[in-house]
């Protein structure tokens, strides 16, 4: 009994294994299957935990994004005078991309998420052809000198937060499907770290080197808990810290932003000019701010203070107690995210929300200590608050998905 | 065995296929870090918010604390009767911060047509001077339509034309456009005064600048809700003058027409009040591209000439007052009269003859004169020429004046007593000789005379300036003779065009040869034949109690070039019209009506012209006699 038990188990495990050994050299054959595993077809329960986890990252997105409406139109309503004549302009278009990630954001929460996976070829490949489009001169909309953007009659829209996306999904999907073969890193961590290359290369050429820094931990944090082999892990990421840096070095574009860091006095009239400016605004915000709306560095003194630097604006109008509240905000992000990655039914629900909510946090305190004077300047926007329609969309989308995740908790 | 050890191959295999361990603590560590690091930017804000926020929020404040100057509104020029001559009214400069504009060309396009500019002429505004130029002035003084219309614009192309504005400004405006024009003077285009009142009194008329501070923002505006500190702008002092617009107007306007009439160089003249020393008119006309218009030169009081006979009556005087001479005193005069190297005769010869004081004055002799002045001596005479303003600015207000050329005696020589007594070898302003006509006019008192009746504050007070008490020349009874004499002058002698219908005027003639260049560095009087003149009339009406006194100096007279029939009538004129203007100041003297009336018709005399020594020349032109 035991035995022919046995031998079926064997049996079942050969006919796996000559299966594995079928596509081992090719390496993504069984990310293209679109049949990946029986109990991917299980559906998976809303439990009465995870409704209610749910419930309490809902909240905190909304009141997040609100909250972020309510800074942006403070912060963009001066230069939006001074540029257009309509102190609305930014906030009127940030609100409808604010209505659109509502209703993407309901969708991503209530779709089951493992349906992402069927389509994890087709985002990656899309996503590259964005990037890649947005490089082609003519096509992509340069901006101060960076190529991020890709105009579709009116709207704008910035493909790397798309790709961010992608990129997570493909690494929680492929971490999924080999789950037991995580010690393999040519299985695991290469693949995982070619793609995220691919990804570095488009980025660095933007350049948005804030964006590879994101993905970047991004990507060490879903190997690191997706249990990669860490040795290769370290190795890689020491190859990539010296590409980077090399990357850095070889960028005017980066070595001015790291000599502006480190000597910002040298550099106040430009390029030290923003990181100086937002501390200027933080200490003139004090410990309970100007008031919201009675902000002065928005007049025109920080550039970009209705995008990158808008956290310098909600310091110096909600003062410390406001700063320390937003951070305190994601870092209830945080906690209630990684719980969903914990409680999550299945383990790409596992990385999927342990990949999200790293980007969003790791994105939030690379702004504020960016604004801090804390990094150089990077340029990422500060999630669900700074203006820019691809990236709170994006980011509601992420939340949304987290939010679904953690529908789903298993009763712990 | 086989069996058992391939299986335990396989499941030495599968022993290495692990199923990763539960990443909760992982998870957790993940938390732990971020919330490690989300404390430590908390700890920073602590620091940049609260501890040490004060170095930041310093910079902060400067950054934006921005001055403006607020500019004073410049005090008007009036005139006696409150008509303004000089005013500010805002207007709107057209500026550009060249920093912020940033389509250039496109900006450029739209504002040169508005504004009536060349394209390239914006474009080089907006372009600016430098990098860091945020300042260019693109036009001064838009008009109204001008102002509308760039506002128009900048409302409907704000992004083009961001960094372009309008900025209020002060325009000086003259609502009499040239009239006296070298009394009120101009500003430049900074509204600094260049001459005249406008010069003179600028500091009094600007006012004091006011500042704003407030919060600036960078775009070049202020910050709306911010704090802003408001120190006011004080306005300028208004500026009075004595002159009346409608006496000044009618001046020039006969100075002109004789100008032409008569084909003179320049044709000035000065009216004033004798009780009070008010200047009512001043004038000065001259010949500019075969036309006269008004000058800039205020040339009845800067510029000093040779007087001729005019000065007689003062010598008269002297003398009278000296010797108690009355105006019927007969004196026994010789066809010639010896000064020094120097043979002095009348005009036209005569023999030996009895003059009384009142003939010496109408017939203007200038053997009784001087033998008058030879009495009075060298030092009596410069005395009494001294006390009558002669030499000495007169102090009416503006700056600049001419103290013309009394020399002392120590430095006179030769015929210089005669000479001087005649009116030679002395440089007056006419300004001077109208103040010493006021003094005999005065029954022998000198008024300070002034231009400047006073100034008023911003609020409306009257700042009187200090009353300076009249000085006594003469005696009454010595200035009432001189009138008398001067009387005759217009009845019967060489001032009879100078006849004002229905009031019997009291003056006198002067016609001098002028000192002019004749070569470069040689000045000369000419030779008979290409003479030049200079002619005055310097006389007031009503003869027994002047209302005014008015005195006419023509310059380089060409178609008659005496006096008599040149400066003569320009007095008549500005006198009737003057008098006109002030039936008040008249007493009736209407008792030598019929004479008047009956000389005036008559063909004038041949005028005596006072010949100067040849070999005073060197000496004369120094003394700046005549002007040019």
């Amino acid at each position: 009994m035991s035995q022919r038990q046995d031998s079926k188990s064997s049996k079942q495990r050969s006919s796996t294994r000559t299966h594995r050994s079928a596509y081992q050299p090719g390496l993504t054959a069984d990310l293209f299957a679109s049949n990946t595993s029986a109990r991917s077809r299980r559906p998976l329960k809303i439990t009465d935990v995870g409704q209610m986890h749910g419930l309490y990252l809902s909240l905190l997105f909304a009141v997040m994004t609100a909250f972020g409406l309510i800074v942006l139109l403070s912060a963009s309503s001066v230069s939006a005078h001074y540029e257009s004549g309509d102190s609305l302009q930014l906030f009127r278009k940030q609100f409808v991309w604010a209505c659109l990630g509502g209703v993407a954001f309901f969708v991503a929460s209530r779709v089951d998420y493992r349906l992402l996976r069927k389509f994890v070829p087709l985002m990656l490949l899309s996503s590259f052809a964005l990037m890649g489009l947005v490089l082609v001169p003519g096509v992509g909309v340069n901006l101060n000198g960076s190529s991020r953007w890709l105009s579709l009659g009116p709207v704008v829209i910035q493909p790397a937060e798309i790709g961010k996306f992608a990129l997570i999904v493909f690494i929680a999907h492929l971490l999924t499907l080999r789950e037991r073969r995580m010690d393999k890193p040519e299985l695991t961590v290469r693949p995982v770290m070619l793609v995220f290359g691919i990804y570095a290369v488009l980025f660095a050429l933007q350049p948005k080197l804030g964006s590879i820094i994101v993905l970047g931990t991004v990507v060490v944090v879903l190997l690191f808990v997706g249990g990669a082999q860490l040795r290769s892990v370290f190795s890689w990421v020491g190859a990539g810290v010296v590409a980077f840096a090399f990357a850095v070095l070889t960028s005017d574009h980066a070595m001015r932003r790291i000599d502006a860091f480190l000597n910002p006095m040298d550099h106040l009239n430009d390029i030290a000019w923003q990181p100086v400016q937002s501390q200027i605004a933080a200490a003139s915000g004090g410990i309970t701010g100007v008031g919201i709306g009675a902000g002065r560095i928005k007049y025109g003194f920080l550039p970009e203070v209705e995008s990158d630097f808008i956290f310098a604006n909600l310091a110096e109008e909600t003062g410390l107690i406001g700063s320390c509240a937003v951070i305190s905000f994601y870092l209830l992000i945080a906690w209630f995210g990684l719980r969903a990655a914990m409680n999550a039914p299945d383990r790409f629900g596992m990385l999927l929300a342990t990949g999200l909510t790293t980007m969003i946090v790791t994105q939030a305190f690379l702004n504020i200590g960016v604004v801090l004077g804390v990094f150089p300047v990077t340029g990422v926007p500060l999630p669900f608050v700074s203006a820019g329609g691809s990236s709170l969309v994006m980011t509601l989308v992420a939340a949304g998905l987290l939010t679904n995740v953690a529908k789903r908790a298993r009763v712990a | 065995m086989t069996k058992k050890y391939t299986h335990s191959k396989r499941r030495q295999r599968f022993a290495k296929t692990t199923t990763p361990k539960n990443p909760r603590n992982k998870l957790i560590g993940l938390l732990a870090g971020f919330i490690v690091i989300g404390a430590a930017f908390m700890a920073v804000l602590v620091d940049l918010q609260a501890v040490g926020a004060e170095e930041f929020r310093t910079m902060g404040v400067s950054q934006r604390t921005a001055t403006a100057t607020l500019e004073p509104t410049r005090g008007d020029i009036l005139d006696s009767t409150g008509f303004v001559l000089a005013a500010s009214r805002p207007t709107h400069y057209l500026i550009a911060d060249p920093s912020r504009v940033e389509s250039k060309a496109e900006a450029a396009a739209l504002l040169a047509p508005v504004v009536d500019l060349s394209i390239e002429q914006v474009l080089a505004d907006l372009t600016g001077a430098s990098e860091n130029d945020r300042y260019e002035l693109i036009k001064r003084n838009l008009n109204d339509n001008e102002a509308t219309a760039v506002k128009e614009l900048i409302a409907g192309s704000p992004r083009i034309l961001a960094g372009v504005y309008l900025e209020e400004q002060d325009q000086r405006t003259y609502p009499a456009e040239e009239l006296a024009l070298s009394i009120v003077g101009r500003v430049d285009p900074d509204s600094v005064g260049v001459f005249g009142v406008e010069s003179q009194f600028d500091e009094v008329m600007r006012g004091v600048a006011g500042s704003a501070e407030f919060e600036r923002n960078n775009f070049g505006g202020s910050i709306g809700l911010g704090a802003s500190q408001i120190r006011e702008a004080q306005s300028g002092f208004d500026v009075v003058l004595t002159i009346d617009h409608r006496l000044q107007f009618t001046t020039e306007e006969i100075l002109k027409r004789h100008c032409e009439l008569q084909q003179a160089a320049g044709v000035s003249a000065v009216v004033s009040e004798p009780g009070t020393g008010a200047v009512l008119a001043m004038a000065s006309v001259q010949r500019n591209d075969e036309q006269c218009s008004i000058a800039r030169y205020n040339k009845p009081l800067l510029d000093s000439y040779e007087p001729g006979s005019v000065l007689k009556p003062f010598v008269i005087a002297a003398a009278m007052d000296e010797f108690s001479y009355s105006a019927s005193t007969v004196l026994n005069l010789p066809p010639e009269i010896v000064v020094g190297d120097k043979e002095f005769s009348d005009h036209p010869e005569r023999a030996t003859e009895d003059f009384t004081v009142t003939q010496v004055l109408a017939k203007s002799s200038n053997v009784g004169t001087i033998s008058m002045a030879k009495r009075l001596g060298a030092e009596g005479l410069y005395g009494s020429l001294s006390a009558f303003g002669f030499g000495s600015t007169t102090k009416t207000g503006l700056g600049g004046e001419a103290s013309g050329r009394l020399r002392p005696v120590s430095d006179w020589y030769g015929s210089d007593l005669g000479s001087i007594s005649i009116g030679q070898g002395i440089a007056t302003s006419l300004m001077q000789i109208n103040t010493a006509y006021a003094t005999l006019a005065n029954q022998g008192k000198r008024v300070q005379p002034t231009l400047i009746s006073h100034l008023r504050s911003p609020e409306g007070a009257d700042l009187m300036p200090e009353p300076i008490e009249a000085q006594r020349v003469i005696s009454p009874a010595t200035a009432q003779e001189v009138v008398q004499g001067l009387s005759e002058v217009v009845v019967s002698g060489t001032g009879k065009r100078a006849a004002v219908p229905g009031v019997q005027a009291a003056g006198k003639t002067g016609t001098s040869w002028k000192v002019f260049e004749s070569a470069p560095g040689k000045f000369t009087y000419g030779e008979a034949g290409n003479r030049r003149y200079t002619t005055t009339f310097s006389g007031f009406a009503p003869a027994s109690d002047a209302a005014l006194v008015v005195s006419v100096m023509v310059d380089e007279p060409i178609t008659t070039q005496v006096a008599s029939t040149t400066a003569a009538p320009i007095f008549s004129e500005i006198m009737s019209y003057g008098l006109s203007l002030r039936p008040e100041l008249v007493a009736h003297d209407f008792s030598l009506e019929g004479k008047v009336r009956a000389n005036a018709a008559q063909a004038p005399d041949a005028e005596e012209i006072s010949e100067p020594d040849a070999s005073a020349v060197v000496g004369q032109n120094v003394s700046g006699a005549g002007g040019n």
